[in-house]
């Protein structure tokens, strides 16, 4: 009897706490949730939507790792308690940059969705695609 | 208390991994690359057998065979005369082969066989001319050492395996063939590296962007032993760094390790010269060097073919391809940024004709302050002392193939720098004429009726330069 209701109580648990968890997954990783609940980020938001890049996920496609589910959850979890640290603590100016090392994950899922593209010649580590194709997708 | 945190952190864990599972969350995708149905044979110079595995990239090459007339004011790789479109260089150049005949090269595809067509005294330096024209110039080296410099250019070109009678650069030259990865294939340029500290071991893809390039695309000297016989070639870079190398350091190269290659005629002055300095110009802090530009950017540009983008191996001015590199970033229209570089061409080419003549002046100007009996002999010597650096900064742009545009501020450094050390030449050759009871001219007759002159494009070019 007693382990019925164990039983039953981690199913409950999971099934719970799963939907819970899926749901705050997926809605803080929306575009509408970086671009519009952060209006820091309006203007990116904006720009990216008429994008040819907009049928994507949205921002997580390019600011997230792809390689693996732990690195995408870690980075995820420190980036977002950044953002939030910075939005509510310090004040963001108004012209966003990227960060070194944001700008080296960027570059990454430019060549996980381009590669067949990008095949046929020698990339060079240390440049960005968006040093030359400046206005994608959002324009900075 | 520590099982409450226990189960907790237990219901945490197991809702995550439940969250993780209904989440549909993608990965990245399969590695693409080409399919290895070809491996390129190690070595490897022919250029149609790269063309089996990079049908594109070769596609893209032959094209500079076309040549690409018309696009560029200043007809880079256009076959005229350099001589007659600035007529000064016959009097700085009266004495050796460039004095002859200054052609202008064509591209990468006629390198060896505009070399061979060209006037004999072209080639008097001797086999060390191959150094850039010829794939097997590190080989051709250590198998005959300093005799690949001195002997005769016929007898050295001779001595090539006839698949390399007629090979320019070639895809061997900045690529290995087994992924077609950049590389080097000139000892020179490595050699030059190490001069200023730069290991030619360690460098970015970025940098071999520039850097292959580099390998040709500078000026170098050739050391003469005491019979005047070539032994040897190096870049005069000392005292330079990477991203910093000046006209000062590759005088200071010059004069210190006495690399004089020729007399001029007229003043009997040994000098040394100034060859293309692309690389020097480019990459001594250029706006486009500092954005992190290289060579190829601009020279290679991407371009889609099919389904993919390559890097077009049609070298030339993006003047002759309708600026589609420039345009990639500047979001101005073709007209709009064309007028931009003939705006600091002009300019350039306006105060390069000025310190030219300028020089070509001093040059007259001693010959007749040598030539009129009596005169003070230290006078003279300081005025050539002033020529030499004047001639060396004059060619310095006027060899150097963008008429100041991979540089504007730096050419015109020193162009002014020349246009001063020219007028200090002439004044101290004029003081020595006054002193021996001489009256000089206003100006010095260049008598440039002495040498063969092509009319045409002597015609074209004072339209352009006013003069």
């Amino acid at each position: 009897m007693k382990l019925i209701w164990k039983v039953l109580a981690l199913v409950l648990v999971i099934g719970v706490g799963g939907v819970l968890t899926k749901g705050a997954l997926d809605y803080t990783s929306g575009a509408e949730f970086c671009g519009t609940v952060c209006h820091t980020m309006e203007g990116q938001y904006e720009r990216w939507e008429h994008s040819s890049h907009r049928v994507e996920d949205g921002c997580i496609s390019c600011h997230l790792p792809h390689d693996n589910f732990v690195n995408y959850l870690v980075r995820k979890t420190t980036d977002g308690l950044y953002d939030v640290y910075s939005f509510t603590l310090k004040d963001p100016p108004d012209r966003l940059q990227i960060s070194q090392r944001g700008a080296d994950l960027v570059v990454q899922n430019c060549q996980r969705c381009h590669e067949n593209l990008i095949m046929a010649y020698n990339v060079s580590e240390d440049r960005y695609c968006w040093d030359c194709h400046r206005g994608l997708p959002h324009g900075f | 208390m520590k099982k409450l945190i226990g189960i907790i952190a237990a219901v945490l864990v197991v809702a995550l991994i439940g969250g993780g599972l209904l989440w549909n969350y993608r990965t990245g995708q399969a590695e693409v690359a080409f399919l290895d149905t070809y491996q390129i044979p190690a070595g490897e110079l022919k250029m149609e057998v790269w063309g089996n595995k990079y049908p594109l990239h070769y596609d893209s090459y032959l094209k500079t065979a076309e040549g690409g007339v018309g696009g560029s004011k200043y007809r880079g790789s256009e076959n005229y005369s350099r001589l007659s479109a600035w007529p000064f260089q016959y009097v700085l150049f009266d004495g050796w082969g460039m004095g002859v005949e200054y052609t202008e090269a064509r591209g990468h595809v006629y390198a060896l066989t505009d070399q061979l067509d060209i006037d004999p005294s072209r080639k008097a330096a001797g086999g060390v001319c191959l150094t850039c024209k010829t794939p097997l110039a590190n080989q051709m080296r250590e198998q005959m050492g300093v005799d690949y410099f001195r002997l005769p250019y016929d007898e050295v070109h001779a001595k090539l395996p006839e698949e390399a009678k007629e090979l320019g650069p070639a895809c061997i030259d900045c690529h290995n063939t087994e992924d077609a990865g950049l590389r080097l294939n000139r000892w020179t340029l490595e050699e030059g590296l190490t001069r200023i500290g730069k290991d030619p071991n360690k460098l970015t893809t970025q940098e071999l962007r520039t850097l292959t390039c580099a390998q040709c695309h500078v000026t170098y000297a050739i050391p003469k032993d005491e019979n005047k016989k070539s032994i040897d070639l190096l870049f005069p870079w000392e005292g330079g760094s990477f991203g910093n190398i000046t006209i000062e350091d590759i005088e200071k190269t010059i004069k210190d390790n006495g690399l004089y290659e020729w007399t001029n005629k007229l003043i009997d002055m040994p000098l040394g010269h100034v060859r293309h300095p692309e690389f020097e110009l480019f990459s001594n802090q250029s706006t486009h060097w500092s954005a992190g530009l290289a060579c190829a950017d601009c020279h290679l540009p991407y371009q889609r073919v099919g389904s993919v983008k390559i890097s077009s191996h049609n070298l030339a001015s993006p003047l002759k391809t309708g600026l589609e590199p420039c345009l990639q970033c500047h979001k101005q229209t073709e007209e709009e940024l064309k007028e931009r570089i003939f705006f600091i061409q002009d300019r350039t080419n306006h105060l390069l004709t000025k310190a030219g003549n300028g020089a070509a002046q001093a040059v007259k100007a001693i010959e007749m302050a040598m030539k009129t009996a009596g005169t003070d002999q230290d006078l003279i010597a300081e005025a050539k002392e002033f020529f030499e650096k004047a001639y060396y900064r004059v060619v310095f742009v006027s060899a150097e193939n963008s008429m100041g545009f991979h540089n504007p501020p730096e050419a015109m450094r020193v162009l002014a720098d020349g246009l001063d050390y020219a007028y200090q030449a002439e004044l101290k050759a004029r003081e020595a004429l006054l002193k021996a009871g001489v009256t000089p001219p206003d100006e010095f007759d260049l008598e440039l009726e002495n040498y063969d002159i092509d009319e045409a494009v002597l015609k074209e070019a004072v339209l352009i330069n006013g003069r």
